[in-house]
C-alpha cells in the first residue's frame, strides 16, 4: 500500500543528495556553533583576567557543574514571599505548557538531545 | 473519592510516554484523578504547589534517573505529604534506587495493577506496603514484595489515556506521528536490552508474549485518530509482529479502517517471503530491524543475539525488495570488538543498502547481561555513574587506548552519513582521528532530521516544529527546563566489586554484587 518496489533505486539517488546537503547545513551549523563556544571562551577569560570579586560572586566562570547545582538548589530551597508569589503566578502551567521561553543557544543539550521530537532513537 | 496522582515527564515532546498512559488509564478506571505535566518551559514545582497531588510518579530510565531523583527530593520538601513513585526501566533494573532520599515506592515490571493498588489503599488507608510488584519505603523500613502474575488479557486494559497530555500541550495532539502497541513480551535474550531484567523479574511467562487482538489495535488507533491528525503511526513494541496470521487478520482491519503507512520494529531473520508481502500489504512503510554488529560472534556471545547473520541479510534483502524502507539499529564499542568491527558494521549497512543506519554507543546499564560482561571481562569499572542520558555522546566503555575510544566515538556520529554516501568512507577513516566537534555532532543530527522527516516517517512539513528541529541543529532551543536539581546526596547508585584480572579472557570472575550500604535513614529491610 505504502511500500514502494519501483521507489528502491531513486530513493537511493535522492537519499544521497539529501545526505549531501545534510553535510553543507552541518557545516554551517558547526562554524556557528564554534564561534559561539569561542564567544563564550573567550567571556570566561576575559572575567578571569578582570579578577574583580564583582564577576565571582555572581558566579560568572564557574566551571563546577555541581557547583552551579548547589547555588541554584541553595537559591531555591528558601522560597521567599516574592518567590512564592512567583510560583503561583507560574501554576496556568499545569494544565497549559508555560508561554514559550526566549530561544538560546545551549551546546550542551546540542551533543545529547535529537532534533525531532518523535524521534526514534530514543 | 480517588487520590490524585501527577505524572511527570521529561522530555514530554518526545513520543508519547505510553507505560504511564497505560497507568494513568487504569487509576482512572479505578476512580483517581490523574494529570501530566512536562518539564521544559514548566516549573513542576509550581504545578505540585498547586495541584497538591497525593502521588507524584515518574517512569526513568538510566541516566535520566538522575534528573527524577533530584525533582523528586525537592517535590518532598515542597510537599512532604505527597509520596513519589518511580517506575520505568531503572526502577526494574536497579530497584535499590528506592534508598535514596525522597523516593517512597518504585515499581519493578508493568505498573498498572500494582498501581491501582496502591492507590487504593492509599485511598482507603489500608496498609500499603506488601503490595506485589512494588518496593515501598515507609517508616524507616522497606518492603520489598515479589512479582505479581503476569496480565494476559491485554484487550482488557483501557485505551491510553492521550488526552491528559492534550490538556497540558494541545500541540501533542496536532502532532502527525502517534505511537501505539501491540503486544508485550519478547522471547529472546539479547544482553543489552531490558527484556532479560523482565525475566528475572516474572521468570519465563515473560518470554510468552501476550498479543492484542487486530480489533483492539485497531479501535484504539480509530479512537485516536478521531480526537486529533494522524499521518504516522509508529509501533513501538520490541517485535511487532510473530505470525503471519495474526498479520493477515491485521491488515485486512487496517487497510479498511485506518489505511495510514505505518513503522514497526522487527527482527530481520524472522522474515519470510510471505510475512514481508504481508508487512507491504497492510501498509508497513518502514521497519527498525537491529543489525547490531556485522561479527556474529560478538553478536551472539556477546549480545546473547541467538542469529545468523546471513538469515538477518536475507530478511533485510527482503524487506527492501517488498519496496520498505529500512532503518537499521547498530552498536559501535561493543566490549570485546575492536574498530574494525564497527567498520566491518558499517560496511555491512551499506551492502545492505539501508536507508537509515542509526548507531548507538554500548551502554553497560546496570542489570543487563552486557555489564555483567563488560565488568567481569574489565571493559567497564562498574561506576554506573558515568551512564549519561544520552547514549549517542561519548561511550563509558574501556578502550585499549584514548584514541580508538574517540575514533569509535567519531565514527558514531559519522556513521549514518557515511552509510547513505559510501564513497566517503576512506575520507571518513582518517576525520575521526581528530578530536570530536561541533560539525561531526551537526552532521549527526542533520542527516538525522532530514532523513527522519523524508523517508523514514515522511509526513507533510509543519512549518513551526520544522523551524524548531532546524534551529536545533544549530544548537537553538526554546523553552529552557528549569527543573534540573542535583540529586540527594549520597545518591543511591549501583557500586560493583570488580573482580580481579582474570588470566583468561571471558573467564568467570567474582560474583558482582550491586548496592552501598543503607543510608541512616533505612533502619531495616524486609522481604514480604
Amino acid at each position: 500500500m505504502f511500500a514502494k518496489r519501483d521507489q528502491v533505486g531513486p530513493r537511493r539517488v535522492r537519499r544521497r543528495l539529501k545526505a549531501a546537503a545534510s553535510i553543507v547545513v552541518a557545516l554551517a551549523a558547526g562554524t556557528f556553533l564554534a564561534c559561539q563556544r569561542g564567544m563564550e571562551t573567550a567571556k570566561q577569560v576575559l572575567d578571569a583576567s578582570r579578577g574583580d570579586e564583582g564577576a565571582r560572586d555572581t558566579g560568572a566562570g564557574v566551571q563546577d557543574a555541581d557547583a552551579v547545582d548547589a547555588a541554584r538548589d541553595a537559591a531555591a530551597a528558601g522560597p521567599t514571599d516574592a518567590s512564592m508569589v512567583l510560583a503561583d503566578a507560574k501554576t496556568d502551567a499545569l494544565v497549559k505548557r508555560a508561554a514559550p521561553h526566549d530561544a538560546a543557544v545551549d551546546t550542551r543539550e546540542h551533543r545529547k538531545g535529537m532534533p525531532v521530537p518523535d524521534n526514534l532513537l530514543e | 473519592m480517588g487520590k490524585r496522582v501527577l505524572f511527570v515527564v521529561k522530555e514530554l515532546e518526545g513520543a508519547e510516554p505510553l507505560g504511564a498512559l497505560y497507568v494513568a488509564g487504569c487509576l482512572m478506571a479505578a476512580g483517581h484523578e490523574c494529570r501530566f505535566v512536562g518539564t521544559r518551559g514548566n516549573d513542576v514545582l509550581a504545578a505540585v504547589r498547586q495541584y497538591r497531588p497525593d502521588v507524584v510518579a515518574f517512569g526513568a530510565t538510566t541516566g535520566l534517573h538522575r534528573y527524577y531523583l533530584g525533582l523528586a527530593a525537592r517535590i518532598k520538601e515542597v510537599l512532604p505529604s505527597c509520596l513519589t513513585y518511580m517506575g520505568g526501566a531503572h526502577a526494574t533494573y536497579f530497584p535499590d534506587v528506592i534508598h535514596t532520599p525522597g523516593i517512597d515506592v518504585i515499581c519493578r515490571g508493568e505498573g498498572e495493577d500494582a498501581s491501582v493498588e496502591l492507590l487504593d489503599a492509599l485511598d482507603r488507608g489500608d496498609d500499603h506496603t506488601k503490595i506485589r510488584d512494588l518496593w515501598v519505603k515507609h517508616e524507616g523500613v522497606v518492603y520489598r514484595n515479589p512479582a505479581r502474575e503476569l496480565r494476559r488479557d491485554l484487550d482488557a486494559i483501557p485505551f491510553p489515556p492521550r488526552e491528559l497530555l492534550y490538556e497540558y500541550d494541545d500541540a501533542l495532539r496536532m502532532r502527525p506521528l502517534k505511537s501505539f502497541t501491540t503486544n508485550r513480551g519478547c522471547p529472546f535474550p539479547c544482553s543489552y536490552c531490558f527484556n532479560p531484567s523482565m525475566v528475572e523479574h516474572y521468570g519465563s511467562s515473560w518470554k510468552k508474549v501476550r498479543i492484542r487482538s487486530p480489533e483492539n489495535v485497531v479501535a484504539e488507533i480509530v479512537h485516536v485518530r478521531a480526537k486529533g491528525p494522524l499521518q504516522v503511526i509508529g509501533f513501538r513494541e520490541s517485535i511487532f509482529v510473530y505470525s503471519a496470521k495474526w498479520l493477515r487478520e491485521f491488515g485486512e482491519l487496517y487497510r479498511r479502517e485506518v489505511a495510514l503507512p505505518y513503522y514497526c520494529h522487527l527482527r530481520a531473520d524472522m522474515m519470510t517471503e510471505e510475512m514481508v508481502d504481508l508487512l507491504a500489504w497492510s501498509g508497513c512503510h518502514t521497519v527498525n530491524v537491529g543489525i547490531e554488529t556485522a561479527n556474529e560472534k560478538l553478536a551472539n556471545e556477546v549480545l546473547d543475539r541467538r542469529i545468523k547473520m546471513d538469515r538477518l541479510a536475507d530478511g533485510i534483502r527482503m524487506l527492501k525488495r517488498a519496496g520498505i524502507v529500512v532503518f537499521a539499529d547498530n552498536i559501535l564499542g561493543i566490549p570485546g570488538g575492536t574498530l574494525e568491527d564497527d567498520f566491518a558494521t558499517l560496511q555491512l549497512n551499506i551492502d545492505l543498502d539501508v536507508d537509515y543506519a542509526a548507531a548507538t554507543l554500548c551502554t553497560p546499564y546496570p542489570g543487563t547481561g552486557i555489564a555483567k560482561y563488560a565488568i567481569e571481562n574489565g571493559y567497564f569499572k562498574g561506576d554506573f555513574e558515568l551512564i549519561d542520558d544520552s547514549y549517542y555522546t561519548e561511550s563509558v566503555i574501556e578502550f585499549p587506548d584514548p584514541s580508538t575510544k574517540r575514533q569509535t566515538e567519531n565514527l558514531h556520529k559519522f556513521f549514518a552519513v557515511t552509510a547513505a554516501i559510501p564513497q566517503l568512507f576512506p575520507l571518513v577513516k582518517q576525520l575521526i582521528k581528530l578530536p570530536p566537534n561541533d560539525y561531526y555532532y551537526s552532521m549527526f543530527r542533520a542527516w538525522y532530521l532530514i532523513c527522519h522527516m523524508t523517508d523514514v516517517m515522511p509526513r507533510r512539513p509543519n512549518i513551526l516544529p520544522l523551524k524548531e528541529s532546524l534551529l536545533s541543529i544549530f544548537g537553538v532551543y526554546k523553552g529552557v527546563d528549569p527543573n534540573w536539581h542535583s540529586p540527594p546526596r549520597p545518591e543511591w547508585l549501583p557500586t560493583v566489586d570488580v573482580p580481579a584480572p582474570s588470566p583468561s579472557p571471558g573467564a568467570a570472575g567474582t560474583p558482582i554484587r550491586l548496592g552501598r550500604k543503607k543510608p541512616s535513614e533505612v533502619t531495616d529491610v524486609r522481604e514480604t
